[in-house]
């Protein structure tokens, strides 16, 4: 017998104003639709005319540990130990700071002020120490991952990819969906084909300064020629 | 098959002596556009240098825009190092807040509207302000706890105790989750879901609210999701 069974044996219309009502009821088990805060990746492979030439809509599977660490330093203005991209244990927190940068370039000394905040996804173009990235691993993901397993670093050298700008996008509203989508594109000028199987994108906390992974995924091995472009995007998607 | 950040909420009703008369929990899964706008400000931040994209603007529990920031800490050794900001849900109690001439109203926060959510909510739809008389709710202070992950998922729960000081009766039907921003104390919906059935909070009585962000890691088919506390279980379906 359920809550609601007990209600309706004791004749009460009104929850909670029963006196005779026995919490001590057998467990409710329901079917629900899930719901909540879910990704999914596009791969588009374009050839060096620009032509698209492989599309492909996969779902993404993974969120790591390291996302909800986040998302907690944020709902709470607090901090919490994560593990960054080289595999250190980092204070994770979000924050504004002030940099006072300065630097001697051909004995010419220059100097400025810059605020930086956040947890930031975009990136500069190559830049691949955080943003959108690519791999070449198979490893199954688990909820630890604070790495790709074998990522594509930046370059024109063999097995290197050209990582482009990391952008994150606007967020936009579809009915009773809102969608978010973070985009790059890597052009492979290596001289030879490179196989992507892995995708992910990690975030660069400013203070202290870390690369903090936050999705990895497995995808469908794609081949990326020589002089092809491979553009990655990942959708955010809310659902009510 | 996708992973995905989803929740629960589970609610506690005891009489005013203590005794529990009602328990019960429902997913709480309807995260609404403000909160992927807060991500989409956490993953641009901010870069005085070379500035990102501007991000999209969220909607305040008056309706009105705005841009959600990061405020630049007072101190120069807090702008060296930053401290840790964010949209906080860890409300302090009510009567704490109203001592301290703060916003009452946010954190969790209940209701006796009954429409349905839709994707551009930006308050509940009867919200019980913070108070003693009828049409007011008690509201005491919030624990986060921190993320943990049990095997299948990690989360972190937020709980309160909301106190029906009133004497008269009065109707739980909506629970929402407000965040405010750290310093500004502007305040924002960012999750709102109707109960599956009213709750009927007697005089003096005490509703405990938790709200669990739960990530389910890993590819899933089905997950199961359970609260023995609230004797609830739902296995959840991906229907993507």
């Amino acid at each position: 017998m359920n809550v609601d069974d007990h209600v309706k044996s004791s004749g009460q219309s009104s929850l909670g104003l029963s006196t005779r009502l026995n919490v001590n009821y057998k467990m409710q088990k329901r079917q629900v639709e899930i719901k909540g805060l879910h990704a999914s990746i596009k791969l588009t492979l374009k050839d060096k005319d620009e032509k698209t030439v492989v599309e492909k809509d996969l779902p993404a599977n993974s969120f790591v540990l390291n996302f909800m660490r986040l998302l907690y330093t944020a709902m709470t203005a607090s901090t919490h130990n994560v593990t960054d991209t080289n595999g250190s244990v980092v204070t994770a927190k979000l924050a504004k700071i002030e940099q006072h940068v300065h630097y001697e370039v051909e004995y010419k000394e220059t100097e400025y002020d810059r605020y930086i905040a956040g947890y930031q996804a975009w990136a500069p173009k190559e830049d691949d120490s955080h943003g959108v990235m690519v791999g070449g691993g198979t490893t199954t993901v688990t909820e630890e991952d604070y790495r790709l397993e074998a990522k594509i670093p930046n370059g024109l050298g063999s097995g290197q990819m050209i990582y482009l700008y990391s952008r994150v996008g606007e967020t936009q509203t579809v009915g009773n969906e809102a969608h978010l989508f973070i985009t790059r594109s890597f052009i492979n000028h290596s001289g030879d084909s490179i196989m992507v199987r892995e995708v992910g994108v990690a975030v660069m906390q400013v203070s202290p300064t870390a690369n903090i992974l936050i999705i990895r995924d497995l995808v469908e091995e794609t081949e990326v020629p020589n002089d092809y472009t491979l553009d990655v995007q990942y959708t955010l998607e809310i659902t009510v | 098959m996708k992973s995905i950040i989803t929740g629960y909420v589970a609610y506690t009703l005891k009489d005013k002596n203590g005794k529990v008369i009602l328990k019960g929990a429902k997913p709480f899964n309807s995260f609404v556009k403000n909160f992927m706008v807060m991500l989409e400000t956490m993953f641009k931040g901010e870069d005085s240098k070379t500035p990102p994209d501007t991000p999209t603007q969220a909607v305040d529990i008056n309706g009105n825009s705005f841009s959600l920031s990061f405020p630049t800490p007072p101190t120069d050794g807090e702008a060296a190092y930053g401290i840790p900001l964010g949209w906080r849900v860890n409300a302090e109690a009510g009567d704490t807040l109203f001592l301290r001439n703060e916003p009452t109203e946010w954190g969790i926060v209940v209701g006796s509207g009954d429409s349905p959510t839709t994707i551009n909510f930006w308050n509940l739809e009867s919200i019980y302000p913070h108070g003693k008389d009828e049409g007011y709710m008690n509201y005491l202070s919030t624990q986060v706890t921190e993320p943990e992950f049990d095997g299948t998922y990690v989360k972190f729960t937020i709980q309160r105790l909301v106190v029906n000081e009133a004497d008269t009766s009065q109707i739980v039907r909506e629970v929402g989750l407000i965040a405010r921003e750290y310093y500004t104390w502007k305040r924002f919906l960012i999750a709102r879901d109707v109960l599956d059935s009213p709750v009927t909070m007697p005089p003096k009585s005490l509703l405990e609210v938790t709200i669990v962000i739960a990530g389910v890691m890993a590819p899933y088919n089905i997950i199961y999701l359970s609260d023995l506390s609230v004797g609830y279980e739902t296995s959840q379906v991906s229907k993507f």
